[in-house]
């Protein structure tokens, strides 16, 4: 186990040395000069070679790709420090340590939504297939699969304020501060990647259980006089949840690339929302690092899934 | 008849008495001849040498210091008062205290130094710090300029003193007291920066020579020639111009980009600041008795025109907004418990026609687009988009703009009339190019943003479909158009001028003129005439309204015939929006003219009963 877990960390090293290389070469490549952010994009026509010299001197800019690279690497590594805001000098880990917990409660209960609601659908329609119920529960796995999750978010919005004169929350309290205003903050971005997720949830869900139903083990079980409820919980669901739990690993991570877009749509102070403000700023630093803290937290979820899935199947061997 | 006859009988009594009384008559003497000798005076002349002071004048000169007040303005208000000096209160006759206001605000701003920066992301969230020499009054929606910092001012009779009285006592938030050498000191930064140091404001400076402190309490600007009080003035009450504490500038070397919390001397002190927000406190220590009124302000940040904007308003979590996206900017009006006000900034649009080019060197082609193209139709494509307002050469809100209705009937300015129309075909025949043939097919250099991308397509339907002249669209992302317009890399480009004050000595030579040798920022016809600039100067050396009246026709006339570029707007809007808790603000449904002020909430309440 610990040998598995060590490789695997150890694979990670290259996989992240290439995440950091792509998003550096990326913010230098995108069109955007960071002055234009920083003075203004019409006005940077009214500076003079001396001044842009001595702002790109003080931003740290005017050095060889390499050293800014090396740089960046070298704080992380050495200092273990993430540096700071490029333009207003704050330091990092302050950004993302009031936006992350909020990203993270966010995905967290985002797969207990899809589990709440893809479990029992998927169940429904696996033990009735064909049946209206089944029916109607593929109609809205597919309608969940399609609306685009930025725009239910909005719709959600415009529901509140138009309904209720209501907004959630647009400036960050974490759980410790106020537990029931960062309820408010978190639980609209949950609910709408919750139901996309639920949908992949629901028909992996269908697919796996009619699969498992049909298996010589379940007629045994049947055969011997086991209820309907018995047969599912003891023997059927056990079986059919690796592959949902081996899914909601992977969505886990796309939840981290969409809440970058639901935040946006709900304004919730998460780590999407500052990687958007940071990228609209070319702050090269703080897109940087987010990026690179999404793609450590994208490993590790992934680790722990492969690990718990091991745990439930013991017939699966990680070494 | 009794009392007639005692009155006869006294009269003759009366009469007999005296005449028995009176002496009796003498023997007449013999005359005697008495010698009497009268001196007669002959006047004889004789000369006398006399000394009499006869004054011959002959001009001496002597320097006297003799000043004449042009004009002293001290505006009373009716609250606590101390040397009849003007307070800034609310006019409200019973305001609250206390509370929190939370402000929907464009950010958070990319560095701290308001004199390197034209962005609402830092003038929004600072300018509650600090104080500015003068200010606008934000609560009439005329904004008209009163003290601040300065109890008053005096301007000279040749218009190149501007002569500042501070107020005594006025403290900054670390307790040390202003001073003119702190005024002086922000000037100079912004007026005279050290090489590499950025200031961008310093273009409204230009005519300033020195900044001089007679005394601690008195400032002078000292101009190199005169320039117009009202466009001075206006840079002087310009919240962008706040001062800072001179130990402050010469500690960092003038650079406050990472200076956050450097004190001021506003109603608000720094607090903290993080991704989501600025918040800045109640400064106990105000010079003003009457301000501040609310406790707290809590910069929101938010983006401009954004839905988000508009729902944190709606939906309660922020109290006040501007960029409210233009739809919900007009309609917010119509929600009950919401206010709305329209902010028109000083913004001169155009369509710029680089005719330095091939078919655009020609005037009369020049003059054939203007009259084509259907600026009005132009400006309603992205009303939904951007908040503009169609209009001439001149921004509104100025004595040099014409009225909307005037503007309508105007060849080249209006929506193209039949004849506009057909003068414009003659004058491309004129041209040598009879409906369009054989002139070449125009780069429209087109910026990614949404007005832009919709606006260009309208022109190259309107030119294709009047003139026959075609064009291709080539869309830039920003660095690549600012590159493109500055190396003069197109043929027709969208384009803006914006002003301070309104007054054409800045916008109106930035988007038609030369600076100095070089043309100026945003002259991206890249036209070059000689009257024009002449012109410009003539205006910028008058100080006479009606005559710098008159020399803007002169200018609006030039470039109808040169026609360098197309206008479009004169105006652009920011819309407004608050809820009825916020209190002390202009009317309801209000129009006014600034270049993004009215943000220290020193006169704003709270009813939050």
């Amino acid at each position: 186990m610990y040998t598995y877990i060590a490789k695997r960390l150890l694979y990670a090293i290259p996989a992240l040395f290439g995440v950091t290389i792509l998003i550096f070469v990326i913010m230098r490549v995108l069109p955007g000069d960071p002055l234009g952010a920083y003075f203004g994009v019409e006005e940077i026509k009214r500076l003079t070679d001396a001044q842009k010299a001595e702002v790109l001197n003080d931003l740290g800019l005017d050095r060889p790709y390499i050293v800014q690279y090396g740089s960046w690497i070298g704080d992380i590594l050495l200092r273990g420090s993430l540096g700071e805001s490029f333009f207003r000098g704050d330091p990092i880990i302050r950004i993302l340590a009031s936006r992350a917990p909020i990203s993270a409660e966010i995905g967290i209960l985002s797969v207990l939504i899809s589990w709440l609601i893809g479990l029992p659908v998927g169940i429904i329609s696996a033990f009735r297939p064909q049946s209206k119920m089944d029916s109607t529960a593929s109609m809205f796995t597919v309608l969940f699969l399609a609306i685009p999750g930025f725009w239910l978010g909005m719709l959600l919005v415009v529901g509140q304020i138009t309904l209720f004169g209501y907004k959630s929350p647009i400036t960050a309290v974490q759980i410790w501060q106020n537990p029931w205003i960062n309820f408010q903050i978190i639980i609209g971005p949950a609910i709408v990647l919750g139901l996309g997720q639920a949908a992949y949830i629901a028909r992996m869900a269908r697919s796996s259980l009619f699969e498992v139903l049909r298996d010589d083990y379940v007629r045994t079980a049947r055969a011997k006089g086991l209820g309907e409820k018995l047969v599912l919980v003891r023997h059927a669901l056990p079986n059919a949840l690796l592959p949902v739990i081996t899914l909601s690993g992977v969505l886990l991570g796309f939840v981290l690339g969409g809440s970058v877009a639901i935040e946006q749509a709900f304004a919730a102070p998460g780590l999407g929302k500052a990687l958007v403000a940071a990228a609209i700023d070319r702050d090269f630093n703080v897109v940087q690092n987010i990026t690179l803290f999404y793609a450590v937290v994208f490993i590790v979820v992934n680790l722990f899934v492969d690990l718990l899935y091991g745990w439930l199947d013991p017939r699966i061997r990680l070494s | 008849m009794k009392r007639i006859s005692t009155a006869l009988l006294v009269t003759v009594i009366s009469s007999l008495f005296l005449a028995a009384c009176a002496s009796s008559p003498a023997a007449a003497p013999e005359p005697q001849i008495v010698e009497v000798i009268k001196e007669v005076i002959k006047e004889v002349p004789v000369e006398v040498v006399k000394e009499v002071e006869v004054v011959r004048e002959v001009e001496v000169v002597k320097e006297v210091e003799k000043e004449v007040i042009r004009e002293v303005v001290v505006i009373a208000t009716p609250g606590p008062v101390s040397e009849g000096q003007f307070f800034m209160q609310t006019l409200d006759a019973f305001p609250q205290r206390g509370g929190t206001l939370r402000l929907g605000a464009h950010g958070p701003p990319a560095h701290f130094d308001m004199a390197a920066s034209v962005t609402i992301a830092n003038h929004g969230s600072q300018s509650a710090m600090y104080d500015t020499l003068l200010r606008h009054d934000p609560r009439t929606s005329s904004v008209p300029i009163v003290p601040d910092l300065a109890h008053s001012w005096e301007i000279s009779p040749d218009g190149q003193t501007y002569r500042f009285f501070l107020r005594k006592g006025v403290k900054f938030h670390d307790g040390a007291e202003l001073t003119s050498a702190d005024v002086k000191a922000t000037y100079d930064r912004i007026i005279f920066p050290r090489e590499g140091l950025v200031s961008l404001r310093q273009v409204f400076f230009q005519a300033v020579e020195s900044v001089v402190t007679p005394d601690d309490y008195t400032v002078e600007f000292v101009l190199k020639e005169p320039r117009a009080p009202d466009t001075m003035l206006a840079s002087f009450a310009s919240e962008w111009n706040h001062i800072v504490k001179k130990d402050v500038l010469d500690a960092n070397d003038g650079n406050l980009r990472q200076i956050d919390d450097h004190p001021g001397t506003g109603p608000f002190k720094y607090m903290s600041r993080d991704d989501d927000k600025w918040v800045v406190e109640k400064n106990v220590d105000y010079w003003n008795p009457n301000a501040p009124y609310v406790d707290r302000i809590e910069h929101v940040w938010l983006v401009a025109w954004t839905p988000q904007n508009t729902a944190a308003l709606l939906g309660g979590q922020t109290d006040w907004t501007m960029w409210l996206a233009p739809k919900d900017g007009r309609n917010i009006a119509d929600k009950e418990g919401f206010n709305q006000a329209r902010m028109h900034s000083f913004t001169a649009g155009m369509v710029n026609l680089n005719v330095e080019h091939e078919g655009l060197d020609n005037p009369l082609v020049r003059r054939a687009m203007m009259l084509a193209v259907d600026a009005p139709i132009l400006v309603e494509t992205v009303k939904d988009i951007i908040g503009i307002e169609w209009g001439e050469f001149f921004v509104a809100g100025t004595p040099y703009a014409l009225s909307s209705s005037e503007s309508a009937k105007i060849p080249g300015i209006r929506s193209p009339t039949e004849e506009d129309l057909a003068e414009a075909k003659r004058l491309m025949a004129e041209a040598g190019y009879p409906d369009g043939e054989g002139f070449p097919t125009l780069d429209l250099l087109t910026r990614e943003t949404p007005d832009q991308r919709t606006q260009m397509p309208a022109l190259q339907a309107m030119l294709l479909e009047r003139l026959g002249i075609k064009g291709e669209i080539r869309l830039s992302d920003v660095s690549q158009y600012i590159e493109d317009t500055v190396d003069g890399n197109y043929d027709v480009a969208l384009g803006s001028s914006k002003s301070l004050a309104g007054d054409p000595s800045d916008y109106f030579r930035n988007a038609y003129g030369v600076c100095g040798e070089q043309l100026c920022d945003n002259n991206f016809s890249r036209w070059r005439n000689d009257e024009f600039n002449q012109l410009m100067r003539e205006f910028e050396l008058e100080l006479d309204l009606d005559k710098r009246i008159a020399i803007t026709n002169d200018l609006r006339t030039l470039l109808l015939q040169e026609a360098p570029a197309i206008p479009t707007i004169n105006s652009e809007i920011v819309y407004w929006g608050w809820n009825d808790d916020v209190k002390g603000m202009m009317p309801n449904d209000s129009d006014f003219f600034t270049w993004y002020e009215l943000h220290k909430w020193d006169n704003v309440w709270l009813d939050r009963r």
